[in-house]
């Protein structure tokens, strides 16, 4: 997985995984409750509703839902209010 | 450092030789391209457009042409006109003369008909071919080189191994004298905030921030209507597939590869940079065709075209270099990708040393060496934008 900065709340799958899976954020491991492909984001920690999605050290949009720590973080939980 | 260029009669330098077979208008598409098919070396750029156009959208039609025409890639340019088009074939030679480049015209109406127009099209491109056929290269300077970035179905590694590894890239050819083109305004709302932060003065921070704000406020009035709103979205499926989530993660990813040095300017479509050297956003929508379209307006030789997901497409007479993060994609579309920059993600390669791959790939093309996309004939992306 990849962090792209250390403001982040998710970081980057470098391959896909599979439910049960666990990867690390440098400190301790994250389990991965559901199949995210490589390239996907997943959550750094729990994330609640309308808080800032942080990549790149920058918000890329917003929790729809309460996001938990392992959970895929994409446009089914995600939202941005740019470019509409 | 140096590379092999040809230097045009009003100094301009081309890293190709072809001969431009346009169309001032689309009555003549047929007529060019069946002129393009019968001499090597030639290339045809049939659009759309040229007719029934009013005020700024003929204007932009017209300036593009011309702008093509006056491309230091093409050693002469034979114009063909239907004879009664608003944008007229007169207007078109008048607009390349100063460039003091061999310039005819062909106009269908004139000629008689169509197979005479295309008898009297092939005898003058033929010539110009035998007379160019052994026009020597020289040594050029890098601060000839304007290179133009651009990213197409863009997916999550883009924005982590491609797209930075072309910004080393810019960093390079801006340090070495050369002008770095960015574009795809639609894709750069939310990076206004380190865009901004990148201009040479308060004046360009400003004018970045505007370009961006005037993109997005003319988004928000064509998208509004609800029944087109599950057509909403500014990124692509293809983008979603990928694992990038918003048009904001899309541009912070896809900034990289401008790099990292002050950018000088905000030019409009196909319109040139001031002044050699230098970062310059140019203003135009991200569809792949019209930005190329319009950075070669600009007067960008090469580009350097960052794909995730992975896409075929070049332009006539400027080669795109095509470059991925995803070492899945390359495996798969080898025929069509020149550089990999997956080896980024899959071996923990440094961006810096893909970076100077590409610059050293970069080297190669100015100098003439092939792209994929110019082996196999790959030409889509001429498309002049409307107004």
């Amino acid at each position: 997985m990849l962090v792209m900065n250390l403001k982040d709340n998710v970081g980057v799958l470098l391959e896909n995984a599979a439910s049960g899976d666990s990867c690390s954020d440098g400190n301790r491991d994250i389990e991965i409750p559901e199949n995210i492909e490589f390239g996907h984001k997943l959550a750094l920690m729990d994330i609640a509703v309308n808080e800032p999605i942080i990549k790149y050290g920058q918000e890329i949009g917003h929790a729809e839902r309460a996001i938990r720590r392992g959970e895929w973080v994409h446009v089914h939980n995600m939202g941005c209010r740019r470019g509409k | 450092m140096k590379f092999k260029g040809y230097v045009r009669p009003d100094g301009q330098v081309g890293v190709r030789n072809h001969i431009g077979i346009i169309p001032s208008v689309f009555c003549a598409n047929r007529v060019a391209e069946l002129i393009a098919a019968q001499v090597e070396g030639a290339v045809c750029l049939t659009h759309p457009v040229g007719c029934s156009q009013v005020g700024e959208d003929l204007e932009v039609t017209a300036r593009t042409l011309i702008a093509m025409g006056r491309h230091p890639n093409l050693a002469a340019v034979l114009v063909v006109g239907l004879g009664c088009e608003r944008f007229t074939p007169d207007e078109f030679v008048k607009g390349l003369r100063s460039t003091l480049k061999p310039v005819e015209k062909v106009v269908i109406q004139n000629e008689g008909d169509s197979l005479k127009a295309i008898e009297k099209g092939v005898r003058i491109a033929k010539q110009w071919a035998i007379d160019f056929s052994n026009r020597e290269k020289t040594d050029c300077h890098l601060k000839e080189l304007i290179i133009a970035v651009k990213c197409g179905g863009t997916d999550a590694t883009s924005g982590i191994a491609a797209n930075p590894a072309v910004g080393v890239m810019s960093d390079w050819v801006v340090d070495n004298g050369g002008t770095i083109l960015f574009s795809e305004v639609t894709e750069l709302l939310g990076a206004e905030k380190i865009l901004a932060g990148r201009a040479v003065n308060p004046a360009v921070a400003e004018e970045v921030r505007r370009t961006i704000a005037a993109t997005e406020e003319k988004l928000r009035r064509i998208g509004t209507d609800p029944r087109f709103k599950h057509r909403g979205a500014l990124i692509s499926t293809g983008n979603f597939d990928g694992g990038v989530s918003s048009v904001v993660e899309k541009a912070l990813g896809g900034i990289f590869k401008s790099g990292t040095r002050p950018i000088n300017g905000v030019v409009g479509y196909a319109e040139k940079p001031p002044a050699p050297g230098g970062v310059y956003l140019m203003d135009s929508p991200g569809h792949d065709g019209e930005v190329v379209t319009g950075f070669v307006g600009a007067g960008a030789q090469i580009i350097v075209f960052t794909t995730g997901r992975g896409t075929p497409t070049g332009f006539p007479f400027v080669p795109v270099i095509k470059v991925t993060g995803n070492s899945y994609t390359y495996e798969k579309m080898k025929e069509n990708i020149d550089v990999d920059a997956g080896s980024i993600i899959s071996e923990q390669l440094s961006i810096e040393s893909k970076g100077r791959e590409i610059v050293d790939s970069l080297i190669e093309v100015a100098s003439g060496k092939k792209t994929k996309a110019e082996i196999l004939g790959h030409d889509e992306l001429f498309c002049i934008t409307r107004v």
